[in-house]
Parts: C-alpha cells; sequence; structure tokens
C-alpha cells in the first residue's frame, strides 16, 4: 500500500493533510528562513495512532518529523528533508491533574497557557512560561526545554518533568519516569527533554505544578543606558536575591512598542528598561523589593516604580511581551536570536550587538532575559529580498562568534534546529558531537525520527546556503 | 596482564599499582591506576578498551555499594588524583570543579562568601566526580541534575568530551549532563563539572516538631513552606531548616509553630545526613509526597527504620539484617516494592552487601527501558569495560 493511502486508513479523511496548498503552511515553523516541504502532515488522536503511522513511515522508508504549533524558532518542525509531519495538536487533553500531589498528566498538544489556566482555580500553576505560551505547546516546550521570563527563579522546562510516554522512532511505547519523578537507571526524562523531536514523538507528558505564590511585585527602572541596568542586574543577583524574572528591553525596542499598538507610555529617551518581578509571601516580597529599589538606583536608575495594580503590572510588561509584535510590523520577517553569555558580558555584548547590527545596515533590537544572561537580538527584515537575507545572515553568524567568544553558548531557549546545525562546531568538537550522536544512534539507529536537525551538515562549518546540503552527516567513528 | 602493564606504565608513570587481587564489590582487583592529569586519563581509557581490561571506577568510595553484583572488572582506577582546570567566579556564582576534589574542601573554599556549593556530601571524603556520577541527593539541595550546567568527561574512546558549558541556560545539543549525573560511571569518567552555586540564604532557621499527633497531610504541608529548605521525619520528630530572607524564614517559622515546632539552634540535619547513610540494607522509596506515611509504615513494619522527606515524596528504610540469610533479604526486597507500589514511583537499593544485591537489579523496575538504556551503554562503552556488572541489568 502506497504511503499516503496507509496514512489515510490510519487516521481517516479528516486526519491527513495532502494539498499543496494545505501543505504550504508547513513549509516553516517560526523560523521562516530556512524551509521544506512534507509529503503530508498527519493528525492523530491517541497514541496508538502515533505508534502505526511510524511503523508505517519506517516500512516505506520515510522520515518523520513531529509537530506541535510550529512556533518554534530554530527551524526544528520543518520537515527539512520531506518526509511526514506529525502534528499532535489533536492530542490535547488535560488527562488528569492531582492538586494534593501536584501533578498533571497531559497530552502534548496541551497550549501551556491552558495548563496554567485549567488548574487556576486549585492555586497552581504550570511555571515555565515562554513568551508564545498562548500557542505553543507543551510537546514543543519539552522538545525545546523551553525558558521564559520566569525561569531565573523556576527553571527551565526540565525542572518540571516529572514523566514521559515516549513513542521510540520504531514504534515502541516506553514510560519514562513517573508521577513522582525518579529514575531506574539512567535519567531518560532529563535525556530526551531538549532533544528537539530527534529521539521520538512525545505522547504524553507528566508536568509538576507549582503553588501560585501568595504576592507579586512587578517593578519597573528606567535607565539612561543598558550598562546601568545589567549593573543593577549584577548587583542584584550578586547579593544572593533570586528574583522570579529580569528583563531588559533597550531602546530600540521601547520606540519600536511606542509607535505600536502595544504603547506602554514608556519614555522614549529612555536608554533601558528594566521589568524585575518579586514573588513570595507578602512580607518577603515588600523586603525584596526595598533591596531591588536600592540597587537599582545605586546602579543609576532615573526611575523605578512598582505596579500599584493589575492594569499597571500589564503595561509594565508589555513593552517586554509587546516586543515581538511591534518588531514584526518594521518589515514582513523577525528573526529572533537567541545566545548566552556570561551575565556579566552582557554590557560589552550588547554594544557590540547593535554595532554588528548598524554595519550591516539591519533593524536590530535587543530584548532580553538578563538574569540569566540570554540575548535575544530580534532583526526585521524581508526574505524576498536576498541581499538584505544574506546581510541578516551574516550578522546572525557574527553575533554567535561574539557570544562563544565571551565564554556563552549559541542557544539559550530556542535549539540549534536547522538553524544552528552549523554553527555547532564554534562550541563543540567533532569529539563531543559524536558523543551526542552515540544518544541519537541509541534510539534512533536509521536517523529517520526528525533528520537534518542539530548536527552540522558538513566538515565545515563556511558554507553558508543550508539547502545545498546533505544532513546529520556527521561522522560515527 | 604484563604487555597491559608496560603499556599502562608508560601513560601513567608511577600511577600503576599491580598488587595480589584484592576483593572489592564481588571483584577481584588485579591492578590500581592513579591517573593524574586527563589526558592521562583517556589514554588509559582507551588502552583498557584495547585490552578488554574492565575498571571499578574510584572516587571517594562513599557510595560504591550503590550498584548491582558483582563487578567483573579486574583493575581498579582512581579518580581523585586527577589534575584539571578549576575555577570559582563569585560575580556569576559557577564553578568549575575537578571530579576528584571533596565536596568539603570546596565547600570550606566557599565559607564566608556569598555562595555555596549545593551538594551534600556523605561523609568528608565524598568527591564531586562521585555525588554526580552517583545523582547522590542529600535534605538540603535536592538532585545534582539540577545544579550541573557543564561536564567534561573521559569515554571508552579515549576521547574527552564537553557538554553544557558555564551558563546558566543552555540548550545547544543534547542534554548529556543529564545522562551522565546518575550513570554511575557506566557511560565515561567525569573529569570536572561546572556547577551553578546557590546564594547563602540571609537567614537559617532550625525547627523540630513531634511528628506524633499530626495528620500526615498537615506536616507535608508544613514540609512544602516557601522556604523550607529541608524537611526530614526521623524518630517521631520532624526536622526542619528554613532558609531564605529575613522575612520569609520568619513566615514559615511561625506556620511551623502551629505544628507544634520550637526552634533550635542545632543544626540536626549532619546526623541525619549521617543516619541516612546507614546499612547495612538500606531502600529507597521515590514517590507521590501524599503516600510519605502510608510508604513509611510499609518500610518499617518490615522492619525498616525510617528516614522520610515528605515534601520530595523520599522514604529510606536501612534494614539491620543477617546479610548471609537469603530469606531475610528477600523479605527486605519484597517490602521495598511492596513500599514503591504503594508510592507510585521507583525504588532503589542503595546499600547492601555483595552477596545481597547477587542475582537482582539494585535499580529497581527497571522494566521496558532495559533494552533502550543497554542501547545506550553499549553506543558509549562497547567493550563493556567501565564498572561492568554495576549497571542496570548487570551491564
Ligand atoms: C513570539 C514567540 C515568542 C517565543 N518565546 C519563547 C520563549 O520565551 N522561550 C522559549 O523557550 N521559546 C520561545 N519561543 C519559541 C517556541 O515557542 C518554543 O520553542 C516552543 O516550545 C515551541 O512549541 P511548539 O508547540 O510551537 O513546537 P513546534 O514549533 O511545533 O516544535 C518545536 C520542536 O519540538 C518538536 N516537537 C513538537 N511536539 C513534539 C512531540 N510531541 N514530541 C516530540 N517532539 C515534538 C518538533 O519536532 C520541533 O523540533 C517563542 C516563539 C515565538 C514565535
Amino acid at each position: 500500500m502506497r504511503l499516503v493511502s496507509a496514512l489515510r486508513a490510519i487516521v481517516g479523511d479528516d486526519g491527513i493533510l495532502v494539498r499543496d496548498e494545505e501543505l504550504f503552511v508547513y513549509e516553516a515553523d517560526g523560523l521562516t528562513l530556512h524551509r521544506g516541504r512534507p509529503v503530508a502532515v498527519v493528525l492523530p488522536r491517541d497514541k496508538t495512532e502515533v505508534q502505526r503511522i511510524v511503523r508505517s513511515c519506517r516500512e516505506h522508508e520515510v522520515p518523520f518529523v513531529p509537530r506541535g504549533a510550529g512556533t518554534g524558532l530554530s527551524g526544528g518542525a520543518t520537515a527539512i528533508e520531506g518526509g511526514v509531519i506529525i502534528e499532535l495538536q489533536r492530542m490535547n487533553r488535560i488527562v488528569r491533574v492531582d492538586e494534593n500531589d501536584r501533578f498533571a498528566i497531559v497530552q502534548p498538544g496541551v497550549v501551556n497557557a491552558d495548563l496554567s489556566k485549567a488548574v487556576a482555580h486549585l492555586d497552581l500553576f504550570y511555571a515555565p512560561d515562554p513568551s508564545s505560551q498562548q500557542a505553543c505547546t507543551i510537546g514543543g516546550n519539552v522538545a525545546e526545554n523551553s525558558g521564559g521570563p520566569h525561569t531565573l527563579k523556576y527553571g527551565t522546562t526540565t525542572n518540571h518533568i516529572l514523566g514521559l510516554e515516549l513513542v521510540t522512532p520504531d514504534g515502541e511505547c516506553l514510560q519514562l519516569g513517573s508521577e513522582a519523578g525518579g529514575t531506574n537507571g539512567y535519567d531518560l526524562v532529563g535525556t530526551v527533554v531538549g532533544s528537539e523531536g530527534t529521539l521520538g514523538i512525545v505522547t504524553e507528558v507528566t508536568v509538576r505544578l507549582t503553588p501560585v505564590p501568595e504576592t507579586v511585585a512587578t517593578m519597573l527602572g528606567i535607565f539612561d543606558g543598558v550598562v546601568e541596568a545589567c549593573r543593577a542586574v549584577g548587583a542584584v543577583i550578586g547579593a544572593g536575591l533570586v528574583p522570579a524574572a529580569m528583563e531588559i528591553v533597550d531602546q530600540r525596542t521601547i520606540n519600536a512598542v511606542e509607535d505600536s499598538r502595544y504603547a506602554a507610555g514608556l519614555p522614549r529617551d529612555a536608554g533601558a528598561i528594566l521589568i524585575v518581578e518579586a514573588d513570595g509571601s507578602s512580607a518577603s516580597v515588600a523586603r525584596q523589593v526595598e533591596r531591588i529599589r536600592e540597587f537599582a538606583e545605586a546602579s543609576g536608575a532615573r526611575d523605578f516604580q512598582v505596579a500599584r495594580d493589575e492594569a499597571e503590572r500589564v503595561r509594565f510588561w508589555r513593552a517586554r511581551k509587546g516586543a515581538f509584535g511591534a518588531m514584526g510590523r518594521l518589515a514582513p520577517d523577525l528573526y529572533v536570536h537567541d545566545a548566552v553569555v556570561p551575565r556579566k558580558k552582557l554590557p560589552e555584548i550588547l554594544a557590540a550587538v547593535c554595532e554588528i547590527g548598524d554595519r550591516h545596515g539591519l533593524k536590530l533590537s535587543n530584548v532580553f532575559h538578563a538574569g540569566d544572561g540570554n540575548l535575544h537580538p530580534n532583526i526585521s527584515f524581508d526574505r524576498r529580498d536576498a541581499e538584505e537575507m544574506e546581510r541578516v545572515i551574516a550578522a546572525g553568524e557574527e553575533i554567535l562568534r561574539i557570544c562563544v567568544e565571551a565564554g556563552g553558548v549559541i542557544t539559550g531557549e530556542h535549539g540549534v534546529g536547522t538553524e544552528k546545525r552549523d554553527y555547532m562546531r564554534l562550541l563543540f568538537s567533532e569529539a563531543d558531537l559524536d558523543a551526542m550522536m552515540k544518544l541519537r544512534l541509541a534510539f534512533d539507529p536509521e536517523r529517520v525520527c526528525n533528520p537534518g536537525k542539530i548536527f552540522p551538515t558538513t566538515r565545515f562549518c563556511a558554507e553558508s546556503n543550508p539547502k545545498a546540503r546533505g544532513y546529520d552527516e556527521v561522522p560515527i567513528s | 596482564m604484563s604487555s597491559w602493564v608496560a603499556e599502562m606504565e608508560s601513560i601513567l608513570p608511577g600511577g600503576v599499582e599491580t598488587h595480589a587481587p584484592v576483593a572489592l564489590e564481588g571483584a577481584k582487583l588485579e591492578a590500581t591506576l592513579r591517573p593524574e592529569s586527563r589526558e592521562a586519563l583517556a589514554a588509559s581509557l582507551r588502552v583498557s578498551r584495547e585490552h578488554g581490561k574492565g575498571l571499578l571506577i574510584v572516587g571517594g568510595s562513599t557510595e560504591l555499594s550503590f550498584a548491582n553484583a558483582p563487578c567483573t572488572a579486574c583493575v581498579r582506577l582512581d579518580t581523585v588524583g586527577i589534575r584539571t582546570e578549576r575555577e570559582i567566579d563569585l560575580e556569576e556564582g559557577v564553578a568549575l570543579l575537578p571530579a576528584g576534589e571533596t565536596v568539603r574542601s570546596v565547600q570550606a573554599e566557599l565559607a564566608g562568601s556569598s555562595f555555596e556549593l549545593p551538594f551534600d556530601a556523605a561523609g568528608p571524603e565524598a568527591t564531586i566526580g562521585g555525588v554526580v556520577a552517583s545523582a547522590r541527593q542529600g535534605f538540603r539541595y535536592g538532585p545534582p541534575r539540577d545544579h550541573v550546567l557543564g561536564m567534561l568527561v573521559a569515554l571508552p574512546s579515549g576521547e574527552l568530551v564537553r557538554f553544557g558549558g558555564r551558563v546558566v541556560k543552555n540548550v545547544t545539543g543534547y542534554d548529556l549532563n543529564k545522562l551522565f549525573t546518575g550513570s554511575f560511571g557506566s557511560l565515561g569518567v567525569i573529569v570536572s563539572v561546572w556547577v551553578r552555586l546557590q546564594p547563602v540564604p540571609e537567614r537559617v532557621a532550625f525547627v523540630a516538631a513531634p511528628a506524633d499527633g499530626h495528620e500526615p497531610a498537615a506536616l507535608l504541608q508544613g514540609a512544602r513552606g516557601a522556604s523550607v529548605r529541608a524537611a526530614v521525619v526521623a524518630s517521631s520528630i520532624l526536622h526542619f531548616e528554613v532558609a531564605g530572607d529575613e522575612a520569609a524564614v520568619e513566615h514559615d517559622v511561625a506556620r511551623l509553630r502551629t505544628l507544634g515546632g520550637e526552634v533550635s539552634s542545632d543544626d540536626a540535619f549532619g546526623g541525619l545526613e549521617e543516619a541516612r547513610h546507614g546499612g547495612p540494607f538500606r531502600v529507597r522509596v521515590t514517590g507521590r509526597p501524599t503516600r510519605w506515611a502510608e510508604v513509611s509504615q510499609i518500610l518499617a513494619a518490615g522492619g525498616g527504620v525510617v528516614i522520610a522527606e515528605p515534601a520530595r515524596g523520599i522514604v529510606r528504610g536501612t534494614f539491620a539484617l543477617d546479610d548471609q540469610d537469603e530469606r531475610s533479604i528477600a523479605d527486605a526486597w519484597n517490602c521495598a516494592r511492596e513500599a514503591s507500589r504503594c508510592a507510585g514511583g521507583p525504588f532503589a537499593i542503595e546499600a547492601a552487601s555483595v552477596s545481597a544485591r547477587y542475582g537482582r537489579e539494585v535499580y529497581g523496575a527497571v522494566g521496558a527501558t532495559a533494552p533502550l538504556q543497554r542501547a545506550i551503554k553499549s553506543r558509549y562503552d562497547p567493550a563493556g569495560i567501565l564498572n561492568p556488572g554495576r549497571f542496570v541489568g548487570n551491564a
């Protein structure tokens, strides 16, 4: 039986997309730079269908790519080598919530924000909060080990996953971890989280739920420059305080936001704003706020406000959360970069990032998770303009290089995907990559599950046209 | 052994000792290797692989009896003398620590700074590498996996490989830190580890409350206070360590007073750490927090002395059994299984004599993941030279 008919027999007519106009939207994820067209998209309803789809793909020797909401920013959910996309959005049930043991069992297609909404009446929430949380799925979060503004205190996805159900690349279904966490032998849950959909398809996730803090205070510091804002962040963390979030927005982004419908009434002449959130008992929060205020003022904050109500809290966050939307207005495409440096290096790296953007004549601005040293330079561009594309790619590579030279890494939360696979050698030797490939091969010896991701395509990373390359060509010893 | 010894001596001058067979962990060890550099370590692994010599990897020896038995190694490899880079960055709150260094010495060095090393050591000899390789979790700091940022590891191929890095947020490639943390030296030898340090809390208070006379759920709630860093029930007393800023500590201490808790100047946790490390036969059950009291009861009814951490759902039972008596060993093992079923999570036998472990799976019910775990092991250690016999399924 031909593949498409075999898949149709598994998921039914309403569970498969094969027409060109239907497949078009699956050509890319949030990274529009890299594209690849699948032969079909299937939408399974349960794990048994996922297993059958995987087995069918194996029989027909066709690769498959798991996909959640497609908000990924590194090309992870793109069928770069063709094959079948297995979209998990229909598997979107919250299977069970246990308020006493504080966990929930969810299907992978549950949208991140929906889970927190569903357990809010129990005074619990799901802590990882990527800025895309209104759309992205828990399955995608697991695959990318997603973070968010509140990662500073609460950690990334990996700190909140107790167990996983995984359909392996040969169609077996394994239960990893448990409702209580813990492992028997290797930490397979920790190993699968962050593996970018290359080790199998997650069909159920047991997540830890966190009690909603008694009090939250949101603060806004206005600074003349990014250097002063970064200094405040260093002072707060150096003093042993662990705020829930510390986010910096630079002047370029402030102006883009103020020009957009996200306008928050921020001073356009500010060099940077710092948003800080502290949570805990009310007495503790009051004390944290006072100390943070002292550090901000000593570092040169020209104004420091504490949100008086929810409306003000939302306004403070608007500059941060509206940044992508505001930058997106400036051009048809937005390239959201992601890299991490030691926190103390932030001021010099940011100055260098802006210089790189200016030198390449690009519209570049910065928002970043300052407490973690996680930068997000955003470049607005038009991918139909080939010459501008080249500048975007050249600037991106330069940014990664300076971050690595500063002791940093090339991605803090968006993953490697296709976007950064050829920059892996900036950080890792052949032997390091080979050690990663050993893991891949233990799960997926034929490399049929989401091929073309994470691993460099060539021995050298100088080539610039990603589509001209083969995939996963790391030599295996 | 001789051609192998000669080759090894050329790699580790003065670092190879051959001796009469020494029994350890069921293995008969005929030589001891003491590499002093990471390159020498890597080369010694390669040569061992080429000659098919099984190695028993030894750090501070504090967690040696947490493994399947018997070990079929014939050579002991000591990791404590391996020199490698070291850096403590107090501005960033991160440190690169050699695997052979003791947890105690790093803690002593950090004393007086604004950061602490978030590892609970089993004893003065416990090494950084040992704590990470065994994923040893004490009462205060939670599992090492949460604090490890990066690693340098020597593989049996003779390669030195790095994963992760020095920054606190990182998704560049697979998270092999998670795979190697808790892999008990079955995949590679950890040379050094980047650790995220933890800020020293502004204030620490110890509170002790009687455990009897309270509903388990009330005790669990007390143990879940936002600033409660450690909560342990032992001998009918609930010991708390509350840590954080002044206001947060005050807030939680006031809540614990409603449980009859009294502030004590005593850090009982040092003594508890030792008690929790007892033997000769020790079981650990990790389960749903609300089941902690039932799980404790099952282990106690089976003859175990119980130490429970309600908020983490971890309950340990130490059995004073005669390790030559097959019947009582089987009973304790069955008791662990029953406790694990009640807990809804895994169990493991953390300590037992070699004979008590013989032919049994100390990692508990490994189930359907066993083939995958074996596949991982054979990718990294195809000749099976690292701690042979000691990992899941006697791999
Ligand atoms: C505006 C915007 C803001 C963002 N902000 C953040 C942020 O703050 N922090 C952050 O970390 N990320 C952020 N992202 C990136 C993205 O939202 C996250 O990576 C998210 O986790 C992707 O989820 P998804 O459901 O869209 O997954 P997809 O994009 O569909 O897939 C992502 C990866 O997961 C794999 N995958 C999906 N489902 C499964 C499954 N069930 N089993 C196995 N593999 C699977 C795919 O193969 C792919 O490799 C942002 C993106 C946008 C567009």
